[in-house]
């Protein structure tokens, strides 16, 4: 119940990011796996890091900015912030 | 308003008796409380990642810059050249008080006067350094939000430093300061000089 309603929050807040980067997407269970990922998709990543037991980046792409976090026990990203 | 209060005369300097002098202007104060607001709320209470910390950041950065013009073109206890960056004078200020000086000063006594400045300066970075956090440029990067982070721990130890400044110059002096800066009125005791 709660997948669709999320990922309409995310199309309303950042469209351009959350076409390729959904809730769900696996990107890996370590930040370098996350990292290379990211860079694979033409994500620029600035910053990868720890926050709150989530791996965190910050990417960029195309003018936009996102910070994407990602359950290191599934590898999936849990969360987009645009 | 206040002219017609008893005692209360207009900045002259050097007279003996008690008496109330005005010296900071609505401006200044409506500034400073307003900046401590801001602080506190971007410190404590908004989401560093929200828009609110982002409003508020430009509203402290917007009254920061309002005071700088107002230090060039305000009344002349709020102007720069009433208390001029000078490290010197900071410096015998510091000493004249360990000698038992109780002068007051009008405006900001040197060491204040420095504190006042590093505070503007600090503040000025903080905004600027989170306005570059949100640019597509600066965003993700590290330095930027280290900067933002180191400037604002440099902000707390100054305020922490700034207020015990302030109590012991009230102590000193015995001038109210902080009811000074709500009021814009300084009492001088009997028998204190000004600068
Ligand atoms: C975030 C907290 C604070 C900041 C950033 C701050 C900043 C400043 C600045 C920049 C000035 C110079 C004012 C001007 O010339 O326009 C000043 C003066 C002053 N502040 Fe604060 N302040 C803070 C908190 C406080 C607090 C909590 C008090 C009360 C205890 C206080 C009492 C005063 C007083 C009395 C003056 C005038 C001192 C004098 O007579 O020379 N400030 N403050």
């Amino acid at each position: 119940m709660k997948f669709p309603f999320i990922a309409a929050a995310l199309l309303v807040a950042a469209p351009a990011l959350a076409a390729d980067l959904a809730p769900d997407m696996e990107l890996g269970k370590t930040e370098d796996a996350v990292r290379s990922a990211l860079t694979a998709l033409g994500y620029d990543v600035r910053k990868i890091e720890e926050e709150d037991g989530e791996i965190e980046a910050y990417v960029v792409k195309d003018g936009e900015m996102a910070e994407v976090y990602v359950d290191p026990a599934t590898g999936k990203v849990s969360k987009v912030k645009g | 308003m206040m002219s017609d209060m008893p005692g209360l005369n207009l900045a002259e300097g050097g007279r003996d008796s008690a008496r109330l002098v005005r010296v900071w202007d609505p401006l200044v104060r409506v500034i400073h409380w307003s900046v401590l607001l801001g602080v506190l709320l971007n410190a404590v209470i908004t989401d560093p990642e929200g828009d609110l910390h982002e409003i508020v950041g430009y509203a402290i950065l917007g009254l920061v810059v309002l005071r700088l013009v107002w230090g060039f073109l305000g009344v002349q206890t709020a102007r720069f050249t009433a208390f001029p960056p000078n490290p010197r004078a900071a410096l015998a200020h510091a000493g004249e008080i360990l000698r038992g000086d109780r002068s007051v000063h009008l405006s900001h006594n040197p060491l204040g006067a420095l504190m006042a400045y590093n505070i503007w300066a600090t503040l000025i970075v903080i905004c600027i350094s989170g306005i570059m956090m949100g640019t597509v440029r600066f965003f993700g990067v590290e330095w930027v939000e280290e900067l933002h982070e180191l400037a604002f721990n440099w902000l707390m130890v100054s305020v922490v430093l700034h207020v015990g400044g302030v109590v012991l110059d009230q102590r000193r002096t015995g001038v109210a300061l902080v009811k000074a800066m709500i009021t814009g009125i300084k009492n001088i005791p009997d028998g204190i000089s000004t600068k």
